[in-house]
């Protein structure tokens, strides 16, 4: 069994067309994403091209996924979170999640799961916003704490690396001798 | 590294929700569970999933 390839995983920024008249900014519109699947009850028929967000706290999902995968998201593990210019009930479950490694473009298509990354988070199903721009969003709880995530918008890419390796390149630089900067506890995923 | 784009796509199916494989669009819909609905009964699977926004829609610049 090969396995997934060994970090780092560079993912090249996806391009959107901008809206019409916004010619003038002169700069193409650039989104940082990977291409993911999710599991339940059984595993997403398709790959879903999911964005990036370290504004986002939690991994944030649409309705028809749930669906997809067969899972009923947990009436008890509910938030309300203001998104998409509306309040909306987002509901928590448990499922697995299988990154594809950067080879496999948006327009390719295909599955090998030997060659992704999986593991499991909590998520949340939005329940009443059936189409969200974006049908998987991948935040700090799920995402982020699993991996160092660095996006360069020179490079038009995202890298994914080990969780550990943010520490080996900023090992506490100190602001001074006598001002340390502080950091909070090392939360670790479970 | 040449970067993946959706950009050429969304002149055509702006709005919709479209499969991507094999380096087409196979299946483009309105709404994902139309897409999916269509996919499988067409026996289509492990395409890419994907919203095309549409280029008269307000520009996202995050989702809160």
């Amino acid at each position: 069994m090969a396995g997934p390839p060994a970090f780092p995983w560079v993912y090249p920024y996806t391009e959107e067309r901008r809206v019409a008249g916004s010619e003038f900014l002169g700069k193409p519109l650039l989104r940082p994403t990977v291409i993911v699947r999710l599991e339940g009850e059984r595993i997403g028929s398709h790959n879903v091209v999911a964005l990036v967000d370290s504004g986002a706290d939690h991994i944030l999902v649409a309705p028809w996924i749930a669906q997809d995968i067969g899972v009923t998201p947990d009436a008890n593990r509910s938030i309300l979170s203001r998104i998409g210019g509306d309040t909306r009930p987002v509901r928590f479950a448990d499922v697995g999640v299988i990154l594809a490694p950067p080879d496999i473009e948006i327009d390719a298509g295909g599955f090998d799961r030997e060659r992704s990354y999986e593991w499991d988070a909590q998520v949340g199903f939005f329940t009443t916003w059936a189409s969200p721009p974006w049908s998987i969003v991948l935040g700090q709880i799920g995402f982020f704490d699993r991996f160092t995530v660095t996006m360069n918008r020179q490079s038009q890419a995202l890298a994914i690396t080990a969780v550990e390796d943010f520490d080996d390149r900023y090992p506490q630089p100190p602001r001074s001798a006598d001002l340390p900067p502080t950091r909070r506890p090392r939360l670790l995923p479970p | 590294m040449a970067r993946s784009t959706i950009a050429d796509a969304q002149v055509e199916f702006a709005g919709l929700w479209v499969a991507l494989k094999d380096g087409m669009v196979v299946e483009a819909r309105s709404t994902p569970y139309e897409l999916t609905m269509a996919l499988h009964e067409r026996d289509i699977t492990d395409t890419t999933i994907v919203r095309m926004p549409g280029t008269d829609e307000p520009e996202l610049v995050g989702l809160g």
